[in-house]
């Protein structure tokens, strides 16, 4: 948005103020102190947004009291004019008036105007468009919101935030571990704890002389209980002595006293304790054996009677083994003439179902052509064989006709489609269709190009005579130009003549000289218009050249879009839409053509891709039919094969293979009931052998015993009668060999009876002689006298085996018997008392040491595993190790804070918003280089500059004019950016060059002049001379201002 | 020349009863392992020299820790070389003199052939008055059975010049040669005593036997914190009949530390990473006695000692991981339950990553423009900044409570730019996803 016109018809010092400004760049008023420059900067801004600035007091105070102001100003804004008017009218009624363009007054919207000023405020106008040398010198003006957005730390984006937030972060870790301004954190409860641990350890106990005391205190009593020990063994070997010997002496008395008695009895013999009832036993036995002798002889007595009574029949006896023999196979003869019976008639059965079985398998079989059947399981598998292979031989041959006559099929009736569609589509070469479908195609594709290429060059032709027309307007020169060049040629002329005559007049030098310089005159004019004009119509001609050139390339594309134009193409089917590309033939209508076209192409090669499938299909009917005689061959030696087999099992030729199997299976049958009927044959003819042969025997023996068997021709009954006869000739023996028995036994039995009575009275005499006795009586006086002599024996040793017992009980003592013969019992027995008081004293003293020792060895035992000093250490370590470690991570954060910083200041040096960078580069220009670059602490409203030499500064170290220099670089900077967004306002800049020296004035009025030329407008007010000096030098043109000192001084006044 | 075979088990530095440092955030449940770990590995050393039938065992180093001992450590000490004793096993302990002081003090040495040495004395010193003898002290070789040596210093052997001085590891080199004394113990350099002894004596040992091994592996018996627990142990000598040397390393610590190494790149998702995690796991070698593995987990890894271009070249590593990677979630909610550890019976394994809890793994820092540029600006600002890290650290601590003046020394610029560089990019990715939330 730019002003065009000011017009104001009341505004401070202004009245009827009418202003025409330059749009395009810089429009200078020039004008004295007091002319109203400022006031004029104040009522755009009053007519843009309507209100005077906030820190203008002074302007409040001289014109607050105003009752009219009223002023228009003419905007143009999107190629757009508008008129802004305001009113404001104190006296009647307060009204606020604002009309914009040719809407009704009071009806404007706020929105219409806002869209036109780009919805900025007047604050933000204020700061950075409307630019005094006051809001220059002073920083706080750069302090709205928006525009320190732009240029503060706020504007470093999520890594700014960042930086702070790890700075934030970093100063709490670091103030968590150790804050020396508190004086707390980690590190100081670490040392607290370490003194605490160590004020403990401190004060434990001193363990190890305790220890050692202990350790002495241990090694005394160990002293002490070795010589009670000494002195307790001493004392209970005195004592062991005399108990001791008071125990042997009782035993050793009695001793001595049996031995003195045992010397006077009889010597002891082998008379046995029971002696008496041995000879009583001994004489009962021999009368019990003569009593039995006696018995016995009666007994045979009676046996050799009875045996003179009984007798036997002699041929009988001879053969009764013969004839038991017979007898006892008398069952197998009744089972024999039964089985013979039932194997007749299952015989007959059986060879009756046998010929059904042959009458089955055919009419021409009998029993005989049966036999000429091969049934065994060889024969079967090698039937099973053969008819596998026929069968396979058979199902491959038929498989491949199938798959023969499928193909077939398959392939005519494709053919006969394939065919159909070409002439349908009346393609008489379908390759050729195709080749021509492409070549269609890339026509299409090629007019295509051409008719851009042809639009391209007409707008070329087009500029070409643009420019043409352009250059032939600007060839001939301006009328003064044509008018200066007459005027120099005829004074050249003139010269030239005139310095002929002077020659031949007057001196030939100086008529020379007139008439060179007056040929140079003429040539110069020659040479002047001349090369302007030639040059212009170089490059006329050149571009008449290159128009003509462009229109060689336009006939070239015409005539090829003519000549695809007139293509034919008659080879493609009729089916398929021939539409010629009209001369005027649109890009829509060639695309369509080119689908058209594409599809066309796709239908064929699907055609091409048919006629493929054909052309394998039939290669493949060829393959298969040349192996067809092949499988027929196959299936003929197969066949053959099987017939073999089947006479070579006894069967007919047939090429049935159920049927030849089912035949088999009925032969196998039949063979198996042959069989069975034949073998039942042979054991019937077995059975009446064994029968005749026992009938044989039987007569036979009949014969040897003397029986006439002519009574009975039954085999059974001659039995019954032989074993009747036997069975009385059995009975009369058992009881004869009974009698005998009885005899020899008890013939044994009487000798057993007589030896026995003989070592009876043997045994019995035997006793009395070794005993020298003769009787009984003699027995009874000596066992009497023998009874008392065994009693002593015993005692004495009795008293013996108690001496060796107390003996080996103490074997360290030895025992004089010369102390037993002076052992007084009361003396002894007073010592043992005495000693063993003192044993008990030597006791109790060692236990009590024992338990002493105990107590001391259970006390270093605790101390020796107490951990308390071990668990107080380990601690002690464990915190130290910590404090190291604290310590280490404070050091490491406060180098990582070093390295941050660092980082930051990297960051904040290259990193800097847009605003900064670019304020930098206008600085720079403005300062000569002296400051280079703008950046502003991240987090701090702190602008620094760099100088040239790396070295910063404050805003308040810079002089009054690098500081101006400064903000003004922000603001145009700003106000770029601003304009970068689509926000263009014009810059109202009042006297900002006035602390400048001459150098900075001039770069920085370049520097305005370059940055107006980026189609921003601004309005410079200046009450300097020298300024619109340098802006005339520039060719910028100061507008004088009308002089109001004098409505001022009458303002003044009043 | 024949010569009887000779063991020799050094034990160097078992710190008894030292508290390991370095285990901030250590689960409770281990605490009284780790406390016991000196202990526990002392046992092992003793159980080692009466398994291999040494002749010798030679303490060196600190006996204790660096404060004064406690009472669970000597008892240890003493009942340790009470087992030695009873296995006829001969123990010389080479310590400083306020160890000595303490060790002739108390009953701690028991009634056993220990000889005290010092490595900045020249003879062998009593241990107490009833002792006298023990002061050259004779062992017996177990493969010599009727033959015992005794060690008795020479005539005049003190009085020579310094090079030619008697030190405790003499007495070893005696042992081998067989030959005099005074021929073969010098010291070939001017060195102390304290050298020879604190180097273990085990090669020494070697030079006088005219052998040499490229690596003598001598080191605490268990580490002192987390930085130290590596494989840590005893050494065991074996000088045979030819005068070769065997120098066998037996391990004996308890709590093994391992620095595991994971480097993420693009597309790695967590079952990859746990996957990767587990490999390392198994591929972890920890002898049958040890109780405790800390393992620590390093994102990105770096070596030590690394020169300008190498941690230049490091951190430029560790931004393009960071770069690549693609999780994202505090170190401390990494769940390690997944892990499955198949190390001896009865060991624990500790995981953790190097990094602080509260600092992030990190994620792709292409979408944080401003935490890749502090990652490419550390990659030329810390290195240059080591020059000056002298006077950085003079100017920081004038800040810091006087109590803490001497910790600066042990200060490492290495660790500093881990923590920075960490917790510069952690703050950064924070910033930014706040300020875009």
């Amino acid at each position: 948005m730019k002003i065009s016109r000011l017009q104001i018809e009341r505004f401070g010092i202004w009245r009827d103020l009418d202003l025409s400004l330059n749009t395009g760049g810089v429009s200078l008023f020039y004008g004295p102190n007091e002319a109203g420059k400022s006031t004029l900067l104040r009522f755009i801004r009053w007519a843009m947004y309507g209100q005077l600035p906030k820190h203008d007091p002074g302007m409040l105070s001289r014109y607050g009291n105003e009752t009219l102001r009223a002023g228009v100003v003419s905007l143009e804004a999107r190629g757009k004019m508008h008129r802004v008017a305001r009113r404001w009218d104190d006296s009647a009624t307060n009204t606020k008036t604002i009309k914009v363009d040719d809407l009704p007054e009071g009806t404007i919207s706020q929105r219409s105007l806002d869209d036109l000023l780009s919805a900025t405020t007047g604050d933000l106008f204020e700061s950075i468009y409307a630019v005094g040398l006051k809001e220059l010198q002073e920083l706080g003006t750069l302090k709205n919101e928006e525009v320190s957005q732009r240029i503060y730390g706020l504007s470093l984006g999520p890594e700014g935030k960042q930086f702070l937030k790890v700075q934030q972060l970093s100063e709490q870790f670091h103030g968590k571990l150790y804050d020396a301004a508190g004086h707390r954190g980690r590190l100081i409860d670490l040392l607290t704890h370490r003194e605490t641990l160590q004020k403990r350890i401190k004060s434990l106990p001193d363990r190890l002389g305790e220890y050692r005391l202990l350790a002495d205190r241990q090694e005394e009593a160990d002293i002490e209980v070795i010589e009670l020990k000494k002195r307790q063994s001493k004392l209970q070997k005195e004592l062991t002595g005399y108990r001791h010997l008071d125990r042997l002496y009782g035993p050793w008395k009695r001793e001595r006293q049996l031995s003195a008695e045992m010397k006077q009895m009889p010597d002891p013999r082998t008379l046995p304790s029971n002696a008496i009832a041995l000879y009583d036993n001994l004489d009962a036995q021999v009368r019990k054996v003569e009593h039995e002798l006696d018995t016995i002889d009666r007994e045979l007595r009676g046996i050799k009677e009875r045996r003179g009574q009984m007798g036997l029949s002699p041929k009988l006896r001879e053969n009764i083994v013969s004839i038991q023999a017979l007898l006892d196979q008398r069952s197998w003869v009744e089972d024999a003439q039964r089985r013979l019976g039932e194997s007749q008639a299952d015989a007959s059965l059986v060879k009756n179902e046998l010929e059904q079985k042959i009458g089955e398998i055919g009419p021409k079989w009998n029993i005989h052509r049966l036999d000429q059947v091969e049934t065994t399981p060889d024969a079967h598998l090698r039937l099973v064989n053969a008819a596998q292979l026929y069968q396979r031989g058979l199902a491959r041959k038929t498989r491949h006709e199938r798959k023969y006559e499928a193909l077939s099929t398959s392939a005519q009736r494709k053919l006969n489609e394939f065919q159909d569609k070409l002439k349908q589509l009346n393609i008489e070469s379908l390759p050729k269709a195709i080749s021509d479908c492409q070549k269609r195609m890339a026509d299409l594709e090629e007019l295509g190009k051409l008719r851009l290429k042809e639009s391209e060059l007409k707008q070329l032709t087009r500029q070409l005579h643009n420019q043409i027309t352009r250059l032939r307007t600007k060839i001939d020169l301006p009328w003064w130009a044509y008018t200066m060049l007459w005027a120099f040629a005829c004074f050249g002329i003139f010269l030239f003549f005139a310095g002929l005559y002077k020659a031949v007049e007057t001196a030939w030098i100086i008529g020379a000289i007139y008439t060179l310089t007056g040929v140079m005159c003429c040539g110069l004019t020659w040479a002047l218009r001349r090369h302007y004009e030639s040059d212009m119509r170089d490059q006329v001609t050149s571009i008449h050249q290159e128009a003509e050139q462009v229109d060689t390339q336009l006939g070239q594309v015409r005539q090829q879009l003519d000549e695809i134009r007139s293509r034919d193409y008659p080879w493609l089917p009729n089916t398929m839409t021939q539409r010629r590309v009209g001369p005027t033939g649109s890009a829509l209508g060639e695309a369509s053509l080119l689908r058209e076209a594409a599809g066309q192409l796709n239908e064929l090669q699907k055609l091409a891709t048919h006629e493929e499938w054909l052309a394998k299909a039939r290669q493949r009917l060829s393959a298969l039919r040349g192996k067809q005689p092949a499988y027929q061959r196959e299936e003929n030696l197969k066949r053959q094969a099987w017939c073999d087999t089947l006479k070579s099992i006894g069967l007919e030729e047939t090429v049935k293979v159920k049927e030849a199997f089912a035949v088999w299976q009925r032969a196998y049958e039949a063979s198996k009931q042959k069989d069975i009927w034949q073998l039942g044959l042979k054991e019937i003819e077995q059975q009446k052998q064994s029968l005749a042969a026992f009938r044989e025997r039987l007569d036979m023996l009949s014969r040897r015993v003397g029986m006439d068997m002519s009574r009975s021709s039954n085999m059974l009954e001659t039995l019954s009668l032989w074993e009747d006869q036997l069975g009385n000739y059995n009975d009369g023996r058992r009881e004869l060999l009974s009698q005998k028995k009885t005899w020899n036994e008890s013939l044994k039995l009487r000798r057993k009876i007589k030896l026995q009575l003989a070592a009876a009275v043997r045994k019995r005499d035997q006793f009395l002689s070794v005993n020298r006795i003769k009787n009984r009586n003699q027995l009874e006086s000596l066992i009497s006298q023998l009874s008392r002599r065994d009693d002593i024996m015993h005692r004495l040793e009795e008293a013996r085996e108690e001496l060796r017992r107390i003996a080996e009980s103490e074997p360290d003592l030895a025992i004089v018997e010369e102390d037993l013969h002076h052992y007084d019992a009361k003396a002894n027995r007073e010592q043992v008392e005495m000693l063993t008081m003192e044993l008990d004293e030597i006791g109790e003293q060692l236990h009590k040491t024992h338990s002493d020792t105990g107590r001391v060895v259970e006390k270093m035992t605790q101390m020796e595993h107490d951990r308390t000093e071990t668990d107080l250490r380990f601690q002690l370590k464990q915190v130290d190790s910590e404090i190291q470690e604290v310590l280490e991570k404070w050091l490491g954060s406060h180098w990582a804070k070093m390295a941050i910083e660092q980082l930051r200041h990297r960051y904040e040096r290259d990193y800097q918003p847009g605003t900064l960078m670019s304020a930098s580069r206008l600085l720079s220009k403005f300062t000569h280089e002296r400051y280079r670059k703008i950046w502003v602490p991240m987090g701090t409203q702190q602008i620094s500059v760099e100088d040239s030499h790396g070295k910063s500064w404050r805003v308040e170290d810079l002089s009054d004019g690098s500081r101006e220099q400064l903000f003004l670089a922000l603001r145009l900077s700003m106000i770029e950016e601003f304009a970068s967004k689509g926000i263009r306002l014009p810059v109202v800049m009042d006297d900002v060059f006035v602390n400048f020296d001459r150098d900075r004035t001039g770069t920085a009025v370049d520097a305005i002049l370059e940055f107006a030329g980026n189609n921003h407008q601004i309005l410079l007010l200046t009450c300097h001379q020298h300024i619109t000096e340098i802006f005339a030098e520039r060719g910028v043109e100061a507008l004088r201002l009308p002089n109001n000192r004098r409505m001022v001084e009458e303002r003044l006044a009043g | 020349m024949s010569y009887e075979s000779f063991r020799l088990l050094h034990v160097h530095a078992p710190r008894l009863d030292a508290a390991l440092g370095d285990l901030l955030g250590l689960p409770g449940v281990h605490n009284e392992l780790v406390q016991d770990a000196t202990l526990h590995a002392f046992d092992h050393a003793i159980e080692a020299a009466i398994e291999h039938h040494v002749d010798v065992v030679l303490f060196t180093g600190a006996i204790f820790g660096e404060t004064a001992p406690t009472l669970r450590g000597l008892a240890r000490l003493r009942d340790g070389l009470t087992v030695l004793r009873e296995e006829e096993i001969a123990v010389y302990i080479s310590c400083e003199e306020k160890t000595q002081q303490i060790l002739r003090d108390g009953p701690w040495l028991g009634h056993g052939a220990v000889t005290l040495m010092s490595p900045f004395q020249k003879q062998p010193l009593p241990i107490e008055k009833d002792r006298q003898k023990l002061a050259s002290v004779s062992f017996r070789q177990p493969s010599h059975g009727d033959k015992s040596y005794r060690f008795d210093p020479p005539q005049g052997l003190y009085d020579k010049p310094a090079h030619l001085r008697v030190t405790g590891s003499s007495l070893f080199s005696i042992l081998i040669q067989q030959g005099t004394p005074g021929e073969i113990h010098a010291s070939p350099n001017d060195e102390l005593a304290a050298d020879l002894i604190i180097r273990c004596g085990d090669e020494f040992v070697m030079q006088s036997a005219g052998q040499s091994i490229e690596e003598i592996i001598s080191g605490p018996l268990q580490g002192v914190s987390r930085h130290h627990t590596g494989p840590t142990g005893c050494s065991l000598i074996v000088v045979d009949e030819h005068k070769d040397v065997r120098v066998s390393f037996i391990p004996c610590h308890v709590v093994q530390r391992e620095h595991m190494t994971i480097r993420q790149h693009a597309g790695m998702d967590e079952n990859m990473m746990l996957s990767t995690m587990q490999q390392q796991l198994d591929g972890l070698k920890v002898h049958q006695d040890c109780k405790l593995v800390i393992c620590q987990w390093d994102l990105v890894g770096y070596d030590d000692n690394e020169t300008r271009e190498s941690m230049k070249s490091r951190l430029a590593r560790q931004r393009k991981s960071y770069s690549e990677a693609e999780r994202y979630q505090p170190a401390g909610a990494f769940s390690f339950d997944r892990l499955s550890f198949r190390g001896p019976t009865g060991c624990k394994v500790w995981h953790h990553f190097s990094a602080s809890d509260e600092l992030r793994l990190p994620k792709l820092l292409d979408r944080h423009l401003l935490a890749t540029e502090y990652l490419k600006l550390a990659e030329e600002f810390f290195p240059d900044e080591i020059a000056a890290f002298e006077s950085h650290l003079t100017k920081w601590s004038e800040s810091l409570p006087p109590e803490l003046a001497s910790r600066m020394k042990e200060i490492n610029a290495d660790k500093l730019i881990e923590f920075a560089v960490n917790y510069g990019t952690h703050w950064f990715v924070q910033a930014a996803e706040e300020v875009a939330a």
